[in-house]
């Protein structure tokens, strides 16, 4: 079986990234990593209608962070 | 004037309508950890990885008479970055009533209301919003700007820390801002 990717909105990059997803095998929640390292959690057996609801919420609650890491590296490119 | 400010953060099963902790404590420094219990040292209660921390409901009371006005509320991780294996969520912006976030018992499922990623550091500019009101982080009337005639409380900033491939040990010691216009 294939491995099971999501491409969803990634808080980190700020943009759509892809997913891959996984299982805790602790309490087999729903752990989607992007390929940045970053990763979100959903609950145990969610289903489609409701996963696709919280990643749409994800999406809207994220957009626009501004980190500090850019506003680093933004700096250090003016002096670069 | 200067605003004076106290954190608190709520504890317990949840109660009364609107729902709020069984009991709210001051909450001058607050670790992520397997438990409900603020006075419980965080180091005897670890996270085990692949699991999550206990949600942390914050909240902060701003003293009457203290302030004329506060608004503009705003609340981040602003300083610090986590270690690998380590995603903080924290509540969505907050308008008004509407979308305040809702008490609820302590767990260490992830919160699916928690839709903020808080993981990364980021200008408090871009932080999600906050609101004010009287009686409590659980009540109605909450406002984006509201005077200072009573005691007022922003709505909850709740947090949970959510672990995947960590590595043992503390995590850093990150900085959560709230900020707010006062006069």
């Amino acid at each position: 079986m294939a491995t099971p990717i999501k491409t969803f909105f990634c808080a980190k990059e700020q943009k759509d990234t892809e997913h891959v997803l996984t299982t805790s095998p602790i309490n087999a929640e729903i752990i989607a990593t992007c390929e940045c390292g970053e990763f979100v959690k959903f609950s145990a057996n969610i289903n489609r209608e409701e996963f696709d609801r919280q990643i749409e919420a994800y999406s809207v609650a994220n957009q626009g962070q501004v980190s500090t890491e850019a506003i680093e590296e933004n700096l250090q490119a003016l002096v670069d | 004037m200067a605003a004076t400010t106290t954190w608190y953060a709520d504890h317990g099963t949840q109660t009364g309508s609107p729902t709020k902790g069984t009991s709210r404590d001051a909450a001058s420094d607050v670790n992520w950890k397997n438990a409900d219990v603020q006075a419980t040292t965080y180091s005897t209660v670890p996270i085990t990885d692949g699991a999550n921390s206990y949600e942390i409901w914050l909240n902060c009371k701003f003293t009457a008479s203290t302030f004329n006005q506060i608004s503009a509320g705003l609340f981040a991780h602003t300083s610090t970055a986590f270690g690998t294996g380590l995603t903080l969520k924290g509540p969505a912006a907050c308008t008004g009533d509407g979308d305040r976030l809702l008490y609820t018992t302590p767990a260490t499922t992830a919160n699916s209301n928690l839709t903020t990623n808080m993981t990364s550091a980021i200008a408090i500019g871009s932080g999600v919003g906050v609101c004010f009101g009287a009686t409590g982080p659980e009540a109605t009337g909450k406002a984006t700007s509201i005077d200072g005639t009573v005691d007022r409380y922003t709505n909850f900033l709740t947090t949970q820390l959510q672990v995947s491939g960590a590595a043992a040990g503390d995590t850093a010691q990150v900085t959560l801002t709230l900020q707010f216009n006062e006069n």
